[in-house]
């Protein structure tokens, strides 16, 4: 998969350029010319959603170019973007990534649906990906246009804390199961640990592990 | 500390001034870590650290160029270095007419701007390796002696020659003139760590360079790879560059496109030609230390995260990079994408004494959430 950065000097940009530190040879997958991208994956918490996006799309044997944003909106309310990328990028797939937080994961996907349809646009059916309860695919109409939604939802149910995010996945590659705070935890975590836990995931068998729904949302795309 | 000859060049043994250059051996991973300046330009006096990347920020007449300039003259102002003034008559450039270039007049021809406020008679630039030579001296002094219409040379790394002048004797190995383009040159050697200035200024010189040298540098297949990557910034794929009389029967270098058409460089986007020219001006003279003033001259912002990545490459490898730059996007793309080698430094002249802070990528993005840019925040200093 070639990633192709909207805006190159984004901090996504900088951050998944930075994995080259990490011996991936992460350039071989940036497109540096102008694109054409039917495909987006949107960003709705940031960082480190930004490499674990790159790591993923590192993972990816294929040539399909897909653009790669992290909008000012956060969360749920990232979704109310998916107007104006369909009508100004005329991309086909959309792809969002968010984090659980404290929410079970029927009210997020009914929240994400309501805020599609806020927009105007038709949701015509909706399923969980299969062999995945966090990856849901909206089906979506705007004038006549068809495109889909994709939502995948980080965390993991098996880390015990209240709130479930991207950091979950990472921690557990650090022998941590349970954090009042993830990202707290991730944040402080040193940054030798946390560049071992980065590089581990060139390894595809760790990362489809450690990120089981993103590895299959990706693989979709 | 023993002379060896261009033992650090490894792609272009060919290219003739190189050839004539002795370089006083260095030994492992050398960084200059301070610069401290008496009566240069405009500096007074002041003193600066440096780091892996340093990005040099700050307001117009704040001393960044003049870093840049003291730190290409450091190892030797009459070392060649890959440029070519047709003015000068010497062919390749010494590191100290591209300065003359720069900052040349329409009718002034010499070396007065050298001296603080024109007039002073002594000045020194004095940088500080992070290492000791085989003499256990980590520093290389650059004196400057103007006495009537003459700047004499002298270091305590050169093999100086006796001069009287008036009642004085002096200590020279090469002088220059306030008024004229002359050179007299005893010692060409270069003291300490190579260091290259790339200019948006300078970009005609190096031009006329690449055309005079093209031969032995297109053999080295340098060109060819810089081609290749340079076609991964543009819509168009780039072969290689030539030299060729596309138009007009003139020699010109030449991008030549895989469909076999050809673009003359001069034609191609500025940020392309300033890009390319600085990637060949560095594989062909393998500099230690990049200097590169005012870098965000037309730079589209993915070239910028390109340099980035070259940059990345550059320091792990052990060179050294000092740019200044009046963008702070610049700053927080390259710095980003190389966090822990680089600081950010804010420079300013107070009473012509240089003020300078160094600031990481966190600070600038703490004082821009407090509505200051730090590229004007004299009062931080």
């Amino acid at each position: 998969m070639k990633l192709y950065f909207s805006d190159p000097t984004s901090r996504p940009a900088i951050n998944i350029h930075r994995l080259g530190r990490l011996t991936y040879n992460i350039r071989d997958i940036v497109l540096s010319v102008p694109s054409e991208i039917d495909t987006l994956i949107i960003l709705g918490n940031g960082s480190p959603e930004d490499e674990i996006a790159g790591i993923l799309a590192w993972h990816q044997k294929t040539d399909k170019i897909v653009g790669i944003v992290k909008p000012d909106r956060h969360h749920v309310d990232a979704f109310r973007t998916t107007k104006s990328y369909f009508t100004s990028l005329k991309v086909e797939c959309l792809l969002f990534i968010i984090d659980q937080d404290q929410f079970p994961l029927d009210e997020l996907f009914d929240s994400i649906e309501s805020v599609i349809k806020e927009q105007g646009i038709a949701v015509t059916s909706s399923q969980l990906l299969a062999g995945s309860d966090r990856v849901k695919t909206y089906e979506c109409t705007l004038a006549g246009k068809a495109f889909k939604t994709i939502a995948v939802i980080s965390g993991l149910p098996d880390f015990n804390s209240p709130v479930h995010v991207i950091e979950d996945h990472l921690l557990k590659l650090a022998g941590i199961i349970s954090a009042p705070n993830a990202k707290e935890v991730w944040v402080q975590l040193p940054k030798d640990k946390k560049e071992a836990i980065m590089t581990s995931l060139k390894e595809r068998r760790t990362v489809m592990e450690a990120f089981p729904q993103h590895f299959t949302a990706f693989s979709t795309i | 500390m023993r002379l060896t000859t261009c033992h650090y060049l490894n792609v272009s043994a060919s290219i003739s001034f190189i050839k004539q250059i002795d370089v006083l051996a260095s030994t492992g991973i050398e960084l200059i870590k301070e610069v401290e300046f008496s009566n240069f330009k405009g500096i007074e006096k002041g003193k600066i650290e440096l780091h892996p990347l340093t990005i040099l920020i700050g307001s117009n007449n704040a001393a960044k160029s003049t870093i840049l300039e003291a730190l290409f003259l450091a190892p030797n102002p009459f070392r060649n270095v890959p440029y070519f003034i047709p003015e000068s008559q010497s062919f390749p450039s010494k590191a100290i007419e591209p300065l003359y270039y720069i900052h040349r007049t329409l009718d002034y021809q010499g070396y007065a701007f050298l001296m603080y406020n024109y007039t002073s008679d002594n000045a020194k630039i004095t940088i500080t390796l992070d290492h000791p030579d085989e003499a256990g001296s980590n520093q290389v002094e650059l004196n400057l002696l103007k006495r009537q219409q003459t700047i004499f040379f002298r270091s305590n790394k050169s093999r100086n020659r006796q001069i009287s002048i008036a009642n004085e004797t002096m200590q020279s190995f090469g002088e220059v003139y306030v008024n004229g383009l002359s050179l007299n040159i005893a010692d060409a050697r270069v003291f300490s760590e190579q260091t290259l200035l790339v200019s948006p200024k300078l970009t005609r010189p190096a031009y006329e360079y690449l055309k005079r040298e093209w031969a032995s540098i297109v053999n080295t297949r340098v060109s060819k790879r810089i081609a290749k990557e340079i076609s991964k910034l543009s819509p168009e794929q780039y072969a290689d560059f030539t030299m060729e009389p596309v138009i007009g029967g003139q020699l010109d270098i030449n991008a030549y496109l895989e469909d076999g058409r050809r673009i003359r460089l001069g034609d191609l986007g500025e940020g392309i030609q300033s890009y390319l020219l600085t990637r060949i001006l560095f594989e062909i003279y393998q500099p230690k230390v990049l200097l590169w003033d005012d870098i965000e001259s037309h730079l589209n912002p993915r070239m910028l995260i390109t340099i980035a990545d070259w940059f990345s490459d550059l320091i792990k490898s052990g060179h050294q990079v000092i740019i200044s730059t009046h963008s702070l996007e610049l700053a927080r793309v390259i710095g980003g994408v190389n966090e822990e080698e680089t600081k950010i430094c804010l420079t300013s002249l107070k009473n012509s004494e240089l003020q300078t802070k160094l600031m990481t990528l966190k600070d600038l993005e703490n004082y821009k959430a407090l509505g200051v840019d730090a590229r004007t925040a004299e009062a931080l200093l």
